[in-house]
């Protein structure tokens, strides 16, 4: 039987952990009943959701400008001869 | 997989075509990864206006250093590494990001796990990513050490392997592992008032 700090650990370095491995069926058992360990779970994985789902949306077209111009900048300032390809 | 295969070999292309001097399939280059590299740099900056320039620096550098891309990573991960080290370079000289705990000073040596913490909400309230939300996100997140957010943004919230991150910031599989379990039950525990109201 495992104890709840062993699986709090292995929760935290494990989170996407291959769910057929002996050890991984052994955790899922204790998750199974113990309320404490499956709400520590459940709320280690909600943190990294929701730092996934909070994006910046795309890249402004403003800066997208800006950027280009920087290029162009560098290329003029290396004196890199750039042509347009053919194909 | 394939998709991810053609996608390599396609940036081989470009690369090839832009180091004979191909503007276009530099462009290209840019174009395809201007997303990821803006994106990456504002979940690590939390902002905007330093994202930006980010994008432009990186971008910069990858024009100056493109016949050092040996092939032998991906094309992303170079750009991960450059966008990585940018954003680490000008935290330790500007120290832009005043409110990170340095890692001499509270930021805990040996943090746990804490047991019997209790359930978060888990009404659509707390999910919706509304402003209190970030706000409460970009605070905990500016807490952490950034050689920490760094792991954390690229194992966990970009999806890179282990090894793939340990490539990136140059560090072992093992300390990459340590570190977003640190950074995984720092920011955990930084959200619990919050998601428990």
């Amino acid at each position: 039987m495992k104890k709840c700090t062993q699986v709090l650990r292995f929760i935290c370095d494990n989170l996407d952990a291959d769910v057929d491995s002996p050890r991984c069926i052994e955790i899922h058992r204790h998750l199974a009943k113990c309320p404490d360990c499956s709400a520590y779970l459940a709320s280690m994985k909600k943190t990294v959701k929701l730092y996934r789902n909070y994006t910046t949306g795309p890249v402004p077209p403003a800066v997208q400008k800006l950027l280009l111009k920087s290029l162009k900048e560098e290329r003029a300032k290396s004196g890199k001869n750039l042509s347009h390809s053919r194909g | 997989m394939t998709t991810q295969r053609n996608d390599t070999a396609e940036d081989l292309i470009l690369i090839e075509r832009a180091r004979r001097g191909d503007e276009r399939a530099f462009t290209l280059l840019v174009r395809r990864y201007e997303q990821t590299v803006y994106g990456f740099a504002f979940k690590v900056c939390r902002n905007k206006d330093k994202a930006a320039e980010t994008l432009q620096d990186t971008f910069v550098n990858v024009y100056r250093k493109l016949d050092q891309f040996d092939g032998r990573s991906k094309f992303s991960t170079w750009l991960y590494s450059i966008v990585a080290n940018n954003c680490l370079m000008k935290h330790r000289r500007r120290n832009l990001d005043d409110e990170s705990i340095s890692l001499d000073s509270g930021f805990p040596d040996h943090e746990e796990p804490a047991e019997h913490s209790g359930t978060w909400n888990d009404s659509p309230i707390a999910s919706v990513m509304n402003r209190e939300l970030k706000e409460h996100l970009d605070r905990a997140i500016q807490k952490l050490p950034m050689e920490y957010r760094v792991v954390f943004i690229l194992r966990d919230v970009e999806e890179q392997s282990a090894a793939e991150t340990a490539r990136v910031l140059r560090l072992s599989i093992p300390a990459v592992k340590s570190r977003l379990r640190r950074a995984r039950i720092f920011l955990r525990n930084q959200l619990d008032p919050y998601m428990r109201k």
